[in-house]
């Protein structure tokens, strides 16, 4: 298992030894563990990790707030046109001339009642319309990203375990290795000079229809898509080398009906357990992606947040990100137990 | 068996779910290609002329306002915009401008010279000043409204008509009629403003006085404007729909612009210019900026002060700084290596008819002199290591490893480099925290001043400790000289001195990197690198041709 | 057992090669025997004798590699040499069945049993819907699982390791086999657990008259329950007679050596034997009888 579902779900402890086990176990039933559609456990379950996660978010405010101020140059100090009598205006208008302390409260305040204030670079815009202009493109980008992770990676890790050592498998496995190391901007010039310059398919660039997305999509999961057909690889070869593969095929299953049936779930969990990872570096990666792209996601606003001393939104990404892969990784735990019996919420 | 089924039925759901999403993903709507398309390199800080301070808002703002003058699209002399005719009178202080009669908002209104009033009231409001605002403390009692000192009613800007705008000035300013079609001093409309004190600038609020409308903005997505109807000179207007695209990254600039989304490319990357010179479509120009370096005049280590404060130590590191080779082989666009800070082009000042003062020529046997010389008299041998700071780009790193390598085997100077982020860089300029730090000025406006001012004692932009009152009085007199040839000759003292104390080591002028379409017409080469969309044309007869062929 | 006539498994001279980088490795060398309907045959062994083996070649579940010949291979008078794959896979778990020695990784651990049983009356029976569920119910209760109707619902791990092996036993019935293999089926579980498998194992084949192949190295499980046993040894039976027989005047110093190393309860104390030695390598088997070696007779 990777980490991930095992760090917060619980594995029963293996049985493979009954000792004092007697005529009397013959009655014998476990407790019940998961039902899925009785929400109880379900229940204490999110509103546990829910807690959690509003400590951590108070934890990275806090941080976040105290690192951006601790760097120097502030959002005004970067314009080369401002006299100095002007600039503290600006800086009273933005409490930047308030304490730091003062400064932290006052945003806290703001944050709670969910106010993340006005951009101090875009001043046309608060930091909440920006965030929800970019989130449905990020979201557009990551979802596509994630489907061509999953699609391509898991069918090349099918094929490669399916026929194992061949020749087929090789070349997968070095296309995957290739597409591990190589990291996105490279993917991108290469498929830009392909698929943009040289056969003209696909813009160059900028946010439009479903062909926009395709080239930043692609170079945005390509590295989680050779990561996914390892996993899925080592996985099914795995599964398949495990007794009850044996028992499947001695119950007379053909080979699909065994890959299918009994193989894929045990073979994909590694992969499940990798999505949590994959969603952050998505989510991440998509910083590099929509710079090259031009794309107006979240990653473009944070970075461009970030170097322009932007606290306000680069505050807001940082929340927002951190919501994101919290909430993801909760999915992604709870779609574990849903796959995996033997792992229970915790 | 049943517990199954409601988990595989779970697994198909969640896998549905995310193909459903990527289904939604794909809905994009298709963007109808607008008449002309720019990339302006960076989404605008707003789209109110009191808040903004860069060229890509210019850009922009220019498009969407009009001033009381406007810019000749070739030459940039001011030329009438929202006032038809002005007068100024005898002692150069006073300006009266007529504001045309057909002049209207883009919702309608007239526009009157109380919409000036209270723009520029607004634009010097204590409470939220414009950034641009000590452009109006030119204006009499501008500076004390704007200290709270006074009422807005004090101040030198009237309406004794409603066509009639009267501006008071402390003292003559050449520059004045430039300023007046200077984006911060637009005008925006009051009851807009009013009634949408947060929203006025979105498009579904925007009432502008410009060529275009704004139709539709997405953050760092794209700006649409569409042709104004209610523009006076709407019948001078040829495009109808013009899109401004933010792209930061020059490669996808480029990228964008070779594939033919862009009809206009402001910059490009540094790396391909050598290729880009064989172009037709890529021509560059002079253009209105200086890149120097700033040393720190000012330095808390006493050892490094006591080198970087004697003129003599800079003069050598300017000596023996090789501006060719890196015009040469770092820039390479055409840039011309300086030998002075303001750029040459300006009217009345660097242009063909006039010489301002320059330094000499590379000299390395006067710069090793020289630095012996401050070593004997300091009495000490070793000098030392001073660093070279510069903000995180390719180009800034090249051009310091060749003046590095100069400094270093010429002068036997210890240098180090060192790079820092935008925002950490900009921060540690202001504070006087680096030893010599690589530096660049855009002219707001074609007159040395905006260059010269900048060394004034206690600057907003000095950035090198740099102060003395004999050349803050040489400034001020400037500004206070009516006559274009004695106001030249003062300026050129400020700048004869400027390069005797040398805080800066000029090193080259810029260029402009234009890359534009041969079918766009009506876009002219000029020194401030000022296009009004409001002149450009699509001669579509040679775009056809061109996309035939 | 004079009654036990009719053959349903007839094996002649079968062989498994392995081919291997380190030389082919002969892990069946000439195995054979026949089984009559309703009979018990205990095969045992040490480890690596070929038992396994010999009935996974049987079951057609080796690996690639293997290479199996034989001079006749007969399941209820169909030559399993001609049958096509397609048609020895219809044979698994319909006429020849196998359970498996640990019962916790041999089931499916992501699909409740009753998924796992009813997947066999689908493939054997052809039974749909509300048959195949009380089917799949009647099956766990066949082979004495308490509260079948809530058990059909769970997962192996929710089950001891008692119910486990009951449970797979409800599986690899549930295509109504011939011949069960019985591959060291109590050997994870515990004393009295396995007595109560080899007791459900009886009477499941009293019932049903089928014939059990029980492959086991623990002599003591072979006493009570099988009618012959046969004793492997590097690949080949090296002694097979009744049960009373092989325990009465067992012939090869190997079943004697087996037979000695048993625990019984009427001799206290003293050592327990064991064989010396290792069995031999079957890659580089030389001629003459390969426990000479550990022979305690050999010259």
């Amino acid at each position: 298992m990777q980490k991930g579902a095992e760090e917060e779900a619980q594995v029963d402890p293996p049985e493979e030894v009954e000792s004092g086990e007697g005529a009397a176990s013959l009655g014998d039933q476990e407790p019940e563990g998961f039902t899925f559609f009785s929400d109880h456990p379900l229940l204490t379950f999110l509103l546990k990790r829910l807690g959690w996660m509003a400590l951590t978010l108070w934890i990275v405010f806090t941080l976040s707030f105290f690192l951006m101020r601790s760097i120097p140059g502030g959002p005004f100090d970067q314009e080369q046109n401002l006299s100095a009598e002007v600039l503290a205006k600006y800086k009273a208008a933005f409490y930047l001339d308030k304490p730091l302390a003062e400064q932290y409260l006052l945003h806290l305040r703001n944050a709670l009642t969910g106010d993340l204030g006005p951009s101090y670079k875009m001043a046309d815009y608060t930091v909440n319309e920006i965030m929800a202009a970019g989130i449905p493109k990020s979201l557009a980008l990551g979802v596509i990203a994630l489907i061509f992770a999953l699609t391509l990676g898991i069918t090349a890790g099918l094929l490669s375990a399916i026929k194992r050592g061949g020749f087929l498998d090789r070349s997968l496995m070095t296309v995957a290795t290739i597409g591990i190391a190589l990291p996105n901007f490279v993917i991108a010039g290469i498929l830009i000079l392909l698929f943009v310059i040289w056969i003209p398919i696909f813009p160059a660039a900028t946010w439009g229809d479903y062909k926009h997305l395709f080239l930043p999509a692609f170079c945005l999961g390509a590295p989680f898509a050779a990561y996914v057909a390892r996993l899925t690889r080592t996985g099914m070869l795995d599964v398949l080398s495990q007794d009850y593969i044996r028992t499947a095929r001695a119950k007379g299953l053909s080979d699909a009906q065994v890959l299918v049936r009994h193989a894929l779930k045990g073979g994909l969990l590694p992969v499940i357990s990798f999505l949590g990872p994959a969603i952050a570096g998505i989510l991440t990666g998509s910083l590099v992606v929509e710079k090259i792209f031009q794309i107006p996601g979240l990653g473009t606003h944070f970075v461009q947040a970030a170097i322009n001393r932007d606290y306000t939104l680069a505050m807001g990404c940082v929340l927002l990100y951190t919501t994101l892969v919290y909430v993801m990784n909760l999915l992604v735990d709870i779609g574990y137990t849903i796959i995996d019996p033997r792992v229970k919420l915790e | 068996m049943r517990r199954d089924r409601n988990r595989n039925l779970f697994a198909l759901g969640l896998a549905l779910l995310l193909l459903g999403g990527g289904v939604l993903a794909l809905q994009g709507a298709t963007v109808e290609r607008a008449d002309f398309t720019f990339n302006n390199a960076s989404e605008p800080q707003s789209l109110d002329p009191k808040v903004v301070s860069g060229v890509p808002e210019g850009r922009v703002l220019r498009c969407l306002y009009e001033g009381l003058t406007n810019m000749h699209p070739k030459t940039l002399v001011p030329v009438p915009g929202m006032a038809e005719r002005w007068e100024v009178s005898e002692d150069g202080r006073t300006y009266t401008f007529h504001i045309r009669k057909n002049a209207r908002w883009s919702n309608g209104d007239p526009l009157t010279a109380e919409d000036f009033v209270y723009s520029w009231r607004r634009f010097l409001d204590p409470a939220m000043p414009a950034k641009y605002a000590q452009l109006l403390w030119l204006v009499v009692k501008g500076r004390d409204f704007f200290d709270g000192k006074v009422p807005s009613a004090e101040v030198g800007i009237r309406a004794p008509e409603p066509h009639t705008f009267v501006v008071e000035l402390v003292h003559p300013t050449a520059y004045f009629l430039d300023l007046c079609s200077f984006y911060p001093l637009f005008p925006v409309h009051r009851a807009t403003v009013e009634a949408h004190p947060k929203t006025w600038s979105k498009p579904r609020n925007f009432v502008g006085n410009g060529p275009f409308l704004l139709e539709a903005r997405t953050i760092r997505d794209r700006i649409r404007l569409r042709k104004n109807p209610q523009y006076w000179d709407a019948d001078s207007v040829r495009l109808n729909t013009v899109d401004i695209l933010p792209v930061e990254d020059h490669v996808t600039g480029l990228n964008l612009y070779l594939t033919g989304v862009l009809d206009w490319e402001t910059d490009v990357p540094q790396q391909v210019i050598s290729d880009l010179l064989k172009r037709d479509d890529f021509q560059p120009r002079a253009y209105l900026g200086s890149y120097f370096y700033r040393i720190n005049l000012k330095h808390r280590n006493p050892e490094k002060a006591r080198f970087l404060s004697d003129p003599r130590f800079r003069m050598a590191l300017y000596l023996a700084m090789d501006r060719k080779a890196i015009v040469e082989g770092v820039t390479k666009a055409g840039e011309l290596p300086s030998r002075a800070l303001v750029p040459p082009g300006i009217p009345n000042y660097s242009d063909a008819r006039h010489q301002p003062p320059a330094l000499p020529e590379m000299d390395m046997e006067k710069a090793r002199a020289l630095i012996e010389e401050v070593k004997k008299d300091l009495g000490v041998d070793k000098i030392p290591t001073l660093k070279v700071l510069y903000n995180t780009s390719e180009s800034h790193k090249n051009i310091a490893e060749v003046i590095q390598q100069r400094w270093g085997q010429g002068l036997g100077l210890k240098i180090k480099l060192e790079n820092q982020e935008w925002g950490t860089y900009q921060a540690s300029q202001k504070a006087l925290d680096y030893d010599i730090s690589r530096s660049a000025w855009i002219g707001d406006y074609a007159d040395a001043n905006t260059f010269l001012d900048l060394f004034v004692s206690g600057g907003g932009n000095n950035h090198t400790g740099y102060a003395d009152p004999i050349y803050d009085s040489l400034i001020e007199a400037a500004a206070r000289e009516a006559d274009r040839d004695k106001r030249r000759e003062i300026l050129y003292k400020a700048e004869e001195m400027l390069l005797r104390d040398l805080p800066i080591i000029p090193i080259y002028s810029y260029v402009t990197k234009n890359l534009v379409r041969p079918w766009v017409k009506g876009f002219y080469p000029n020194l401030q690198n000022v296009h009004p969309l409001k002149f450009v044309w699509i001669d579509e007869e040679a775009k056809k041709n061109a996309e035939g062929r | 057992m004079s009654e036990l006539s009719e053959t349903v498994l007839d094996v002649q001279n079968l062989r498994v090669t392995f081919r291997s980088e380190d030389g082919d490795v002969r892990a069946v060398r000439g195995v054979s025997y026949e089984l009559a309907r309703g009979e018990t045959l205990a095969i045992v062994g040490e480890s690596g004798s070929g038992k396994s083996v010999t009935h996974m070649a049987l079951m057609d579940l080796l690996p690639q590699t293997a290479m199996i010949s034989a001079d006749r291979l007969r399941l209820v008078g169909r030559n399993l040499m001609e049958m096509s794959p397609k048609e020895k896979r219809r044979m698994r778990g319909s006429d020849l069945a196998m359970i498996f020695q640990d019962p916790m990784t041999s089931l499916n651990p992501f699909s409740t049993l009753g998924t796992q049983i009813a997947e066999m009356l689908k493939l054997h029976r052809g039974l749909r819907g509300k048959a195949l569920y009380a089917a799949a119910v009647a099956a766990l209760a066949e082979v004495g699982i308490p509260n079948a109707e809530d058990r059909v619902e769970q997962y192996p791990h929710e089950f001891s390791g008692g119910m486990r092996q009951r449970a797979m036993i409800a599986m690899m019935l549930a295509g109504e086999p011939e011949v069960l293999i019985a591959d060291e089926p109590t050997t994870a579980l515990d004393v009295t657990v396995q007595a109560q498998i080899m007791e459900l194992l009886a009477g499941l084949q009293s019932e049903r008259g089928m014939s059990i192949i029980l492959i086991t190295h623990d002599l003591g499980l072979v006493a009570g329950s099988s009618h012959r046993v046969a004793v492997m040894y590097a690949g080949r039976i090296v002694e097979m007679g009744t049960t009373e027989k092989i325990f009465a005047d067992p012939r090869h110093p190997y079943t004697r050596g087996l037979l000695a190393s048993v625990p019984r309860l009427d001799q206290e104390g003293g050592e327990l034997y064991q064989i010396p030695g290792t069995p031999p390598d079957l890659a580089h088997l030389e001629p003459g009888c390969p426990f000479r070696e550990r022979c305690e007779f050999a010259v």
